[in-house]
């Protein structure tokens, strides 16, 4: 499914929200559910997730890769993750823009998912991940700004 | 003697127990050292498995066993499947995955634990590595070239193929004066019984045999597969079938948690229980359905039809069950409806899919017969202009035609199709409807009138027809006391046939029916039976039981003649005695019993006790038939279709117990109107379901529906003595169509001809605002 969308940091500029968007311990601080996001290679992450969808929860495994980085303005990320509630994967486009001071994010991506979490709610997981993303960037903005 | 239960709406024996809460289902059974199995199952449509990690799941607490597919493979045999088709290409199906798997929740390993909890835990800590492989979900594209091949041993997805013609079809579509062509689509269904499944097994002293409780409609089939997959001797099987929360098909097989359980009880000695989840349920119990229908209909100006083509694509799932191979060859001998239709051709191609496996369903093959039968007339006679009453009556066989032979190969027992649309169209007042329709119209809203005139295949069967025998067996027993015992080898699960068979024993003996007692489901009380379904427990089963009636009834005469110094010609059954004709002397039907068991005055070569089981095999199945009428009104705004009213004429030949039948006939017709407008299993393009729980798959609820006005009309059936059809699936095969003809007939002043189903409001909303925008 598609996920898309946008986000404006508000009075902070794009080097700080770059930063801060590529840097995986500020990345966990703010990813919900994140447990471990341990960097095992070049902009390859390893991560340890926990969420749930209505009645379907469980710790998913899987790693994160950032790539095609173009420093301030966007790069692309690739995730897979799988557990006991089955798996998912996504492919998604991060850009960003300057807008008098402030920092303009816009995301777009496809997310696909297989297993009991796919059974149970294939209409709730799209918003349950625009939720997810939404305190991410909540979270990151109040970091920035703090 | 005037039968005094036999035709009343007599209440079931059943209900008390299952409504106090008194019985008890699979669940309710716990034995001592039971332990719990969970399976951890498959999470990608089609992937290889390139490692099983157990040892987490071993080490948790509890656990107490892990198995994977190489052991299953080596020590239990394969999933049966019956069907003896030609070029039937049968893959290898293990209980659990072996290398790979090709469907969403197909069973790679099972846990055994102390509590169902802990196993469910070890279940998601098994590691599987997967190599995901493309999948493919739509059962056309998996029979093409380059399609991904599920079955790597075949070359390619076609499971089979198969087909017929009978008469000259060509013939009869060159002197057409019109052709109408359509595509129908019969969605993949779940049959969501309120009890899933559920199996125990315990190794059980003194005999040392495997005591399998399972939650089926056919206790002794499974006991026979279980034990050649086991390898236990069938002496040392036996299964008991407790109180069975519904099965509409579903519990018609043989499942790899059945095999596993018995593994698993044989190998650690000790107790062994599933129960299947709701999740499970959705994604590893058969589903129904899943038939893609090309239908050519061959007509005159008149509306009499020349000939029929239909092509069927049947999407059977990833792996055979059962009879998955058998339902959709089926469909082509239902075909030809309630009509005659003189030439049928009649192809099918059965496909691979990475999906769970479709088979017995409800009706099985012939709601979607009677689904492409009943809307290619209805189109045929909106094409030429007819009512589609007028259409259907044209084409109807008379009364005096029966048996009558059908263009599907099969010899319609007897019918009066005309008399049940004719009470139809009183009892809805079709005329007042149309004027309705009208009326309505001009203020610019939608409603609509439907069609069904269904016949059905019922009392399975004939053995010829089937494939591990089409009869059923009974036993009666008059006790010492006077008490009767009936042992049947049908299963009911729902059906009340502890009513019904009672109502039937009771008359034919002159006795009451609290004297009564049937048995049912327990292999070591019952005859060795075949099982219930295909509207066959009262229609095969109840004569079985009739029958050895018979040979007691002769064989207590004798008594009873011996006793009163006459001849058993001369003596007949009253209530409590027996009587000799025209004298008012007689010997009470307790004496006679007494006089059987001590055996001191025995009639000449007449044998003490008073016990017959017969096996009846009937001559050819019995086909129901009747009228459904289903009026729809639309939401223009939502697009939401309201049934309104519904009338359904059934003639399902003689009734034993109007109560059971109408209860039957309401479920049917609930689950029919659902296939219509509600239900659908849906798998995204990657094989994953997403149809996986009760809050996405739509089950109706009782406010969805108008109180039904069911009547009947009665046309015995010759094939069985007591003249019963059965009416197990009628009221689902029936009632789809008039639900479809009605949405369609509500939208005809738009051009519309035709919907898929599931008649969405989201799909006529479409229709309404783009109707309205041209």
């Amino acid at each position: 499914m598609r996920i898309e969308g946008q986000f404006l940091f508000d009075a902070i500029p794009p080097q700080a929200a770059w930063n801060f968007l590529t840097g995986p311990d500020l990345i966990a601080q703010c990813l919900p559910g994140c447990e471990k996001l341990i960097k095992t290679g070049d902009d390859t992450y390893e991560m340890t997730l926990k969420i749930g969808v209505g009645a379907i929860r469980g710790t998913f495994t899987g790693s994160i890769r950032l790539h095609d980085l173009n420093p301030i303005s966007g790069y692309r990320m690739s995730v897979t993750g799988s557990g006991a509630p089955g798996f998912v994967k996504g492919e998604g486009l991060i850009q960003l823009g300057p807008e008098a001071g402030s920092t303009q994010v816009t995301y777009s991506g496809d997310v696909s998912a297989g297993g009991p979490i796919a059974s149970v709610g294939q209409r709730m997981i799209s918003g349950a991940a625009r939720m997810v993303i939404d305190q991410f960037f909540k979270c990151a903005a109040e970091k920035l700004a703090g | 003697m005037k039968p005094r239960f036999v035709g009343q709406p007599i209440k079931r024996k059943e209900d008390p127990r299952l409504v106090t809460g008194a019985s008890a289902y699979v669940d309710d059974i716990v034995l001592p050292g039971m332990l719990h199995m969970a399976v951890a199952r498959s999470i990608h449509a089609h992937a290889r498995i390139k490692s099983i990690d157990t040892s987490r799941a071993s080490k948790l607490p509890g656990v107490r066993a892990v198995v994977t597919g190489e052991e299953i493979a080596a020590n239990c045999g394969q999933l049966p499947a019956a069907g003896d088709i030609k070029n039937m290409k049968r893959p290898v199906h293990h209980p659990l995955a072996v290398g790979k798997v090709r469907f969403v929740g197909e069973p790679i390993a099972a846990v055994l634990a102390t509590d169902a909890y802990v196993a469910r835990d070890a279940a998601e800590l098994i590691q599987i590595d997967y190599e995901e492989l493309p999948a493919v979900t739509n059962p056309e594209k998996a029979v093409q070239q380059g399609s991904p091949i599920l079955h790597e041993e075949f070359s390619d997805n076609v499971a089979y193929s198969f087909g017929w013609e009978n008469g000259n079809t060509e013939d009869g579509f060159s002197k057409a004066d019109t052709v109408v062509k359509q595509r129908f689509i019969n969605q993949r269904l779940a049959p969501v019984s309120m009890e899933p499944r559920g199996v125990i097994a315990a190794i059980r002293m003194p005999e040392n045999e495997l005591v399998v409780w399972s939650s089926t409609q056919v206790p002794h089939l499974l006991k026979t597969q279980l034990g050649l997959m086991l390898g236990i001797p069938e002496n040392r099987m036996r299964v008991i079938a407790p109180e069975v929360g519904g099965g509409f098909g579903s519990k018609l097989n043989v499942y790899a948690e059945e095999a596993l359980v018995g593994y698993l009880a044989k190998k650690v000695g000790q107790p062994v229980k599933w129960i299947e989840s709701r999740r499970e349920n959705m994604a590893g119990t058969i589903h129904g359905r899943d038939q893609i229908n090309d239908v050519e209909l061959a007509l005159k100006k008149d509306g009499t039809i020349l000939a029929m083509k239909l092509k069927v694509i049947a999407d059977i799932g990833a792996y055979y069950q059962l009879l998955t191979a058998i339902i959709p060859t089926l469909t082509g001998l239902l075909a030809p409806g309630a009509y005659r239709v003189p030439a049928l051709k009649f192809d099918l191609v059965a496909a691979f899919t990475n999906k769970m496996a479709t088979d017995a369903y409800r009706g099985a093959g012939r709601p979607e017969a009677t689904y492409l039968i009943e809307r290619i007339i209805d189109i045929a006679a909106r094409k030429l202009g007819m009512d589609p009453v007028d259409i259907r009556r044209k084409n109807f066989p008379k009364p005096a035609e029966f048996p009558f032979q059908t263009s599907g190969g099969v010899f319609y027992d007897s019918a009066n199709y005309e008399k049940a649309l004719d009470r139809a169209l009183e009892v809805a007042d079709y005329k007042g409807l149309r004027k309705k329709q009208a009326e309505l119209r001009k203020q610019g809203k939608y409603m609509g009138i439907g069609f069904s005139s269904y016949v059905e295949i019922c009392a399975m069967g004939p053995s010829i027809a089937m494939a591990s025998g089409g009869w059923e067996s009974g036993t009666v027993r008059i006790e010492p006391t006077g008490t009767v015992t009936v042992s049947t080898g049908a299963s009911p699960h729902g059906q009340g046939q502890e009513t019904s068979f009672a109502q039937i024993a009771a008359d034919e003996l002159g006795i009451d029916m609290e004297n009564v007692t049937v048995l049912h489901g327990d292999t070591a009380r019952t005859p060795y039976g075949i099982g219930t379904f295909g509207s066959r427990a009262t229609a095969v089963g109840g004569t079985a039981m009739y029958l050895a009636l018979q040979d007691l009834k002769e064989k207590m005469k004798k008594f009873a003649a011996h006793m009163l110094e006459t001849t058993p010609g001369n003596i007949e059954f009253e209530v409590g005695k027996l009587v000799m004709t025209g004298t008012a002397r007689s010997v009470s039907f307790m004496d006679v019993v007494t006089s059987a068991y001590v055996a001191k005055k025995l009639p000449p070569g007449v044998e003490p006790g008073l016990e017959a089981t017969r096996f009846f095999e009937p001559s050819n199945f019995t086909f129901p038939f009747g009228t459904h009428i289903c009026v729809v009104e639309i939401d223009e705004e939502t697009g939401e279709p309201k049934v309104v009213k519904y009338v359904a004429v059934d003639d399902c030949g003689n009734v034993i117990n109007p109560l059971l039948v109408e209860g039957q006939v309401h479920g049917g017709i609930v689950q029919g109107i659902s296939q219509a407008l509600y239900e659908e299993v849906v798998y995204d393009e990657n094989g994953q379901l997403l149809s996986g729980t009760l809050m996405d798959y739509a089950v109706p609820r009782a406010h969805d529906f108008p109180m039904f006005e069911l009547e009947r009309t009665v046309t015995p059936s010759p094939v069985n003595p007591m003249g019963i059809k059965g009416a197990g699936e009628a009221g689902t095969i029936g009632s789809t169509p008039s639900v479809v003809n009605a949405v369609v007939d509500a939208l005809a002043p738009l051009g519309v001809t035709h919907i898929d189903m599931p008649l969405r409001p989201e799909k006529i909303w479409k229709i309404l605002k783009l109707g309205r925008a041209s």
